[in-house]
């Protein structure tokens, strides 16, 4: 990511805690992408994951004065992400709705998204979609984009020891399927 | 209230110096709200606040200098109290005092700034905005925030075991925090901080080149977070300790006398760190230093 | 400023995931969210303020930076020969022997938290004047130790520039240098909440 970025961020979000829109859409167009790519790797569904990126920006809309700049606001949408992820799994509505895998592990269908790269594997994307919820969390927050072990684990709402054991089994599920892939 | 409440209340009305001959002696008062907000600017001297049980406000304003004014605005909602003195003179030990004393309403919400008149409150139980220059600050937390700051003063709070969120900032002088509970906020230059929490749910404290020594007892999800450029962050933990650790020092040294040992972060970059969980786990606890030294104990 | 190192660190050694570290971060969706995302917005109200009583330090930045941006347009701030003499004359360079805090190139800070930083410097080297010698003693003293801490984080971060500790550090020394100012300014006499 450009440094450059950052910096943008920081005069903007002071404009938009102060009520001016207009910067609040710049703060978007940078940051919807990213805010995009993790609703959609956690939920593996493009429609819930685009509603969950407007509740995302909604939100911070909202919450903006309680923005420090303690954390990066790219990482501070990314909490807020992460929380209405699991808020929505917690809900009636999202335990009815259709789960990308079941707790089995059982993989359905996914249409991972594009790699912008030629030699990136499209395996290791859908490897990731097809790994049941607990696992696929930890694999998105600190695999795909580096947030430490710690990190993930507050922005998870669990123990360090917990997201540990998750990454263990994400690897030993994405090693199996992987190599199934290959056999194939 | 605690025993020791009348022997503090006393000590800290003691601290206050005897004025000199007043040139005027200025007695206002008014009937407030129990939770009248008041404001209170002066320059230099002193600012006593202590409460009582009416809703009534009564300020003895006792000014050294026939020059200064007394502003005094009085609604039952708000009280502004203000000492002006002429712009362009300068200040010094030879310029003459203007001693505030007030009494207040037990509810009262005080918002009170001075250049380097001293502070002292005790006994007001409604939220509390202290600041001074090089004034000393000194006032009792109980359930309502208070927050105080000084540039080369120090500040004293003395909480009384409630749950008021206290909030200190110095520059130069250094704020001790006594029987503070829940949330506490400190940010020292090169002042000092030393703080005792019961049941820390939030503390946060930082400084540039001060030392800071914080005694905490953990809450069950607490979470505390110390900083610090070059100055030394010494944290004791009451036992048992269930928490994540998650330590990091570009320079400096790390000590826990419990848990792993600190290593290195990578071959790329200088520094340790050291994250581990400390029995169940829970409380969240993370230390950073440039290149001061971190010590951590839990006895 | 005191909880720090969010964001990635070191990349991670285990070779699939760092083939998962080397997937698109970014992902367009499919439609223009922005429209819902607006409609909503503008029927929740405006960001309510920050509250005083627990922020002073952001309640006086957060002025300042106001004031600045009503006084310069930001414009200015990157051409100063575009400003009108009444603007240049507001914010007048500091006499004297000391200037703020000096940050390097690594801070991450921005050219307009600068000139917020600037703005309340002026109002503060006037109150400074009237001060106390000893008081003003351990300003000038307490600023030095501000810019050997600034100098001795943009080292680390030139080594480290991915350190969100040293970040946040450096972030946060700004924000000690802003409350000192913002401390001596409103207490000065003459300065009251009311005005």
């Amino acid at each position: 990511m450009p440094a450059p970025l950052a910096e943008s961020s920081a005069e903007l979000v002071v404009r938009a805690s102060r009520g001016d829109s207009g910067a609040f859409e710049d703060l978007y167009r940078q940051h919807v992408g990213r805010v995009y790519g993790l609703c959609l790797r956690m939920t593996g569904q493009p429609e819930s994951a685009e509603d969950l990126t407007q509740d995302t920006f909604v939100s911070a809309w909202r919450s903006l004065p309680g923005y420090e700049g303690r954390s990066s606001f790219s990482t501070w949408l990314h909490r807020i992400a992460v929380n209405a992820v699991l808020a929505k799994r917690r809900s009636p509505q999202g335990r009815n709705e259709v789960s990308m895998t079941d707790e089995a592990g059982e993989q359905m269908d996914f249409e991972a998204a594009a790699a912008m790269d030629e030699a990136t594997p499209i395996d290791v994307e859908r490897a990731i979609a097809g790994l049941p919820p607990g696992a696929r969390d930890i694999v998105v927050l600190h695999g795909i984009y580096g947030y430490s072990h710690d990190e993930a684990a507050e922005m998870l709402g669990l123990a360090v020891g917990t997201c540990k054991a998750q990454l263990h089994r994400a690897r030993h599920l994405m090693r199996t399927r992987m190599g199934e892939e290959h056999a194939t | 209230m605690s025993n020791r409440n009348p022997w503090l209340v006393a000590a800290i009305l003691a601290a206050i110096t005897a004025p000199a001959a007043a040139q005027q002696t200025i007695t206002k008062r008014a009937t407030v709200a129990p939770d009248v907000t008041i404001e209170v600017s002066n320059v230099q001297g002193s600012v006593e606040i202590s409460a009582w049980d009416k809703d009534e406000i009564e300020l003895v304003a006792e000014l050294e200098s026939a020059k200064d004014e007394l502003e005094f605005e009085a609604t039952p909602r708000k009280v502004s109290i203000e000492v002006d003195r002429p712009d362009g003179r300068r200040y010094g030990r030879d310029q003459e005092d203007a001693h505030l004393k007030l009494h207040v309403p037990r509810g009262a919400r005080l918002d009170v700034d001075t250049v380097s008149a001293e502070i002292a409150v005790a006994g007001v139980r409604g939220p509390q905005t202290l600041q001074s220059v090089s004034g000393e600050v000194n006032t009792q937390a109980f359930d309502a925030p208070v927050s105080a700051s000084a540039v080369s003063g120090e500040v004293t709070i003395a909480g009384t075991g409630g749950k008021a969120a206290i909030q200190t900032d110095n520059v130069s002088g250094s704020s001790t925090v006594t029987g503070a509970r829940g949330d506490f906020q400190g940010e020292v230059v090169s002042g000092e901080i030393h703080a005792t929490i019961a049941v820390a749910q939030n503390v946060d404290v930082s400084s540039v080149s001060g030392d800071i020594v914080l005694d905490a007892e953990l809450a069950a999800e607490g979470e505390v977070d110390m900083e610090t450029v070059s100055g030394t962050l010494t944290l004791n933990l009451k036992p048992p300790v269930n928490a994540d650790f998650d330590i990091e020092s570009f320079s400096g040294d790390i000590e826990v006398c419990f848990g792993p040992k600190a290593h290195s972060t990578s071959k790329y970059t200088p520094g340790s760190e050291l994250s581990f969980t400390q029995g169940q786990g829970g409380a969240r606890i993370e230390l950073q230093s440039l290149s001061g030294d971190i010590r951590i104990c839990d006895r | 400023m005191n909880t720090v190192p969010f964001g990635p660190r070191n990349p991670p050694e285990d070779p699939l995931l760092a083939k998962a570290a080397a997937l698109p971060k970014d992902v367009a969706p499919s439609r223009d969210l922005w429209p819902g995302i607006a409609a909503r917005i503008a029927k929740a109200e405006v960001a309510p303020a920050r509250p005083v009583l627990r922020w002073p330090l952001t309640l006086a930045a957060a002025l300042l930076v106001a004031s600045v941006s009503a006084l310069l347009t930001w414009s200015l701030v990157r051409d100063p020969q575009s400003a009108t003499p009444a603007v240049i004359a507001a914010a007048p360079v500091p006499a004297g022997d000391f200037v703020p805090v000096s940050y390097g190139p690594n801070s991450g800070l921005t050219a307009k938290e600068l000139a917020a930083r600037d703005e309340l410097f002026t109002q503060f080297r006037g109150a400074f004047e009237t001060l106390r010698p000893e008081t003003r003693d351990a300003i000038v003293k307490n600023l030095a130790i501000m810019q050997t801490a600034a100098d001795q984080i943009d080292a680390a971060l030139a080594r480290d520039p991915a350190s969100g500790m040293l970040k946040g550090m450096l972030v946060g020394t700004y924000k000690q240098e802003l409350q000192l100012y913002s401390t001596v300014v409103t207490s000065h006499d003459g300065l009251t909440r009311r005005t």
